[in-house]
């Protein structure tokens, strides 16, 4: 069975990209358009091994889900905010790793492909 | 007391927070806040950004050149204090990976950290001092990485190396020496020379290949050990190659067995040969 990713943002075409991205990689996709609705898909029994996280979001904001689900899945933030401080703070908040945008395919996938490959998370399993 | 932090809403509703002051602050200096419409101190009750007069001086400060300079100073003094911190700690604690993590475990913790160091992924207008803090974040992260793979490869007990033989007319900095049906080329990169990697048009270090000086005779198709050193750098780089093609004073050799770390180096290493040249 593969792995579980989910793409959290509310950009459809964002979400669009990441998808065409990891067509390659072996991955069962999932998408979220919101942070409540990546909340309800994270806490069930079997989260995803990997969810690309958008930081601003309407309703929850990327930084609050961050918090709340990083226990449990391998979260790889996405955003054009990349200053150093605002990566240091989503690192800090429990982020595996931080996707600029605009986002490169190659990059989405090899982020991807090593979160996947990392173990030591429950989605993993 | 912690820092008051706050929750920024667009005028699309989206929602960025919970940051502190300093972090909207050097956001809105790098020109990445500009439609702020409401903000909130608990991320439940949003109120015009003009209620909030802390907030709307910081974000209604004019952005100058000079600001967005100055945010870049501070992350590339962030950067350096960073590498220094780092320069005597194990790499388990660099990569924030157990001792005795599996290769995957490894290379998971390094793509993840040394994305937003990548030379080719800056701004256009990212300044020559932050450019050079993130190639030396890049190569200093790659550096381990390779040390990490190769600690990975080696075998439990390695035979000593022959003597080398002398070579019949090397060039300067590339020591050939013949085993068996093979070659060994030793090569001593001064800082800033990347010709080797970039002297072949078609064959260059975008296709895993570099161009070795020499004036002996090699015949395509032989393998190669190579070991390439770079002034100002602990760590060599081992590689198997292949001879490709023998040309007047020298051959392309392929390398087989690079992975992304090693990649990295020779990336990296090229990129700053070219931005000193």
């Amino acid at each position: 069975m593969n792995p579980q990713v989910l793409v959290v943002d509310d950009d459809q075409l964002i979400r669009t990209m990441v998808r065409d991205a990891l067509s390659d990689v072996p991955c069962d996709i999932h998408e979220a358009d919101s942070g409540d609705a990546a909340l309800s898909i994270v806490s069930r029994e079997k989260p995803p091994a990997v969810v690309l996280l958008d930081l601003m979001m309407p309703g929850k904001s990327g930084l609050e889900v961050l918090k709340r689900i990083s226990e449990r899945t391998r979260v790889l933030v996405m955003s054009a905010l990349d200053t150093e401080a605002l990566v240091q703070q989503a690192l800090k908040a429990g982020a595996h790793g931080f996707l600029a945008k605009p986002i490169h395919p190659l990059d989405v996938q090899n982020l991807v492909r090593a979160a996947l490959e990392a173990p030591g998370r429950a989605g993993d399993e | 007391m912690s820092e008051t932090e706050y929750w920024l809403a667009d005028s699309e509703a989206r929602v960025l927070g919970p940051i502190g002051l300093e972090v909207i602050r050097n956001l809105h200096v790098r020109g990445k806040l500009t439609d702020v419409r409401a903000v909130s101190s608990d991320g439940k009750k949003f109120v015009p950004l003009r209620e909030v007069p802390e907030l709307l001086k910081v974000l209604s400060t004019p952005v100058t050149a000079n600001d967005a300079t100055r945010a870049q100073i501070e992350t590339t003094a962030q950067i350096r204090d960073w590498l220094a911190s780092i320069h005597d700690r194990p790499s388990t604690e660099v990569f924030k990976v157990l001792p005795g993590s599996s290769r995957d475990t490894w290379r998971a913790a390094f793509f993840a950290l040394v994305f937003r160091y990548v030379p080719g992924r800056l701004p256009p207008d990212t300044t020559q001092e932050l450019r050079l803090a993130c190639e030396d974040a890049f190569l200093a992260l790659s550096e381990r990485m390779v040390e990490v793979e190769r600690q990975f490869r080696a075998p439990a007990s390695s035979p000593p190396a022959p003597p080398p033989l002398p070579a019949a007319d090397p060039p300067p900095s590339a020591r050939i020496t013949h085993r068996g049906q093979s070659l060994s080329v030793q090569l001593s990169l001064r800082a800033g020379d990347a010709r080797p990697f970039t002297q072949d048009m078609e064959h260059n270090w975008q296709t895993d290949a570099l161009f070795i000086h020499t004036h002996e005779r090699v015949v395509p198709g032989t393998q190669v050990e190579l070991v390439l050193s770079f002034e100002g750098h602990v760590t060599q780089l081992h590689a198997a190659g292949r001879v490709m093609a023998a040309r007047v004073g020298g051959f392309t050799t392929r390398l087989l067995n690079l992975g992304e770390a090693e990649r990295a180096v020779i990336r990296t290493w090229v990129a700053r040969a070219t931005t000193r040249s």
